[in-house]
């Protein structure tokens, strides 16, 4: 009996995604902007680690990752690790790593102690991009709060994908970004 | 003296060989069970082959310990059972509900879906994530809790044991 529970178990995390969003359905958000694959991203705005005022636009022509994360969460952490150590194999697509705003509702450290301690490294990387969302772009690409979401944006701004845990999707972000 | 408590325990089940067969199913079917679920904190709820790749060194300890009192556990309570002494049934399902619930709820959807569907009822959802963050943040403190529970049902188990031979 545990050993089909284990099998029951193994397979379903095989072969059904559990994490946040689903691969083809984006999470519901504000009733004015609507997240959909295959339609133009949202634009919004966010405040880098250096104090500077970017909107996602200002990456047009250039794949992105757009990560919301809260600085307890453990996936992200993970997330922070893999995405680093990997970063060759990303072709240069920018990411954008933002602590969501409020932090998913629980303290933790601030974006700049997330990145030092975690993903050192990626600080310096010139495809990185580090910074705090605003309350506007939370409530557009995350209103649900999750800890740890991603969208996958083409060069065209065209969103692609959406799922959370990077460390855990790597593949699928790797495709992307080399596809 | 605890250890005393369980070797004297494991010395009376062991002498039947059907003993030694459950312990090992258990104990195997138990740390496969934690390893591939003690990860899903870092794949945002994910259970699969990826848990492997994703799995600390900590929660293979956790692991292992956690599956070895199991794995004493079933069989000394089999054995007690077949000979009618009552166990407590209230630490060893804590322990092991203690240990396997962090990982499955952290930084997964689980929490939120639930506050999402009890949103319509009541604003809970600030509620919820803060859940979520305290699991997370504490998540090594509750598995060493669910590991200490899980050691203290062993130990009444055992004692429970050596007192039905008499």
């Amino acid at each position: 009996m545990i050993l089909g529970f284990i099998a029951i178990l193994v397979v379903s995390g095989c072969t059904s995604n559990t994490t946040p969003p689903s691969t083809s359905k984006p999470p519901s958000t504000s009733n004015s902007v609507v997240l959909q694959l295959g339609a133009p991203a949202p634009d919004t705005t966010f405040t880098t680690i250096d104090g500077k005022e970017k909107k996602l636009s200002d990456y047009r022509g250039e794949k992105v990752m757009f990560w919301y994360f809260a600085t307890w969460c453990p996936s992200c952490i993970k997330a922070a690790e893999v995405l680093e150590q990997n970063n060759d194999k990303l072709n240069g697509m920018k990411v954008i790593a933002l602590k969501t705003y409020g932090n998913a509702g629980y303290n933790g450290p601030t974006i700049s102690e997330f990145g030092q301690k975690y993903s050192p490294n990626a600080l310096n990387y010139d495809n990185w991009v580090w910074g705090d969302a605003s309350q506007q772009a939370t409530s557009t690409y995350n209103s649900q709060n999750y800890p740890d979401i991603y969208f996958l944006i083409d060069e065209n701004g065209i969103l692609r994908g959406v799922d959370g845990a990077p460390a855990a999707t790597l593949n699928k972000i790797v495709n992307f970004a080399q596809g | 003296m605890v250890l005393q408590h369980i070797k004297d325990a494991a010395q009376i089940v062991f002498s039947s060989k059907k003993y030694i067969i459950m312990a090992v199913v258990s104990f195997i079917a138990f740390f496969l069970l934690y390893i591939f679920t003690l990860p899903a904190t870092y794949a945002g709820g994910r259970i699969g082959l990826i848990s492997l790749r994703l799995l600390t060194p900590l929660q293979g300890i956790f692991s292992f310990f956690m599956a070895l009192f199991i794995s004493l556990i079933v069989p000394f309570t089999v054995y007690g059972f077949k000979r009618g002494v009552k166990g407590n049934k209230a630490s060893k399902t804590g322990g092991f509900l203690v240990s396997i619930l962090p990982p499955l709820l952290c930084c997964s959807p689980l929490l939120p879906t639930l506050a999402a569907t009890l949103g319509a009822l009541s604003p809970v959802f600030g509620f919820t994530s803060g859940v979520q963050g305290f699991i997370a943040t504490n998540e090594t403190y509750i598995l060493l809790g669910a590991t200490l529970l899980l050691g203290y049902a062993l130990l009444q188990t055992a004692k429970s044991t050596k007192q039905c031979i008499c």
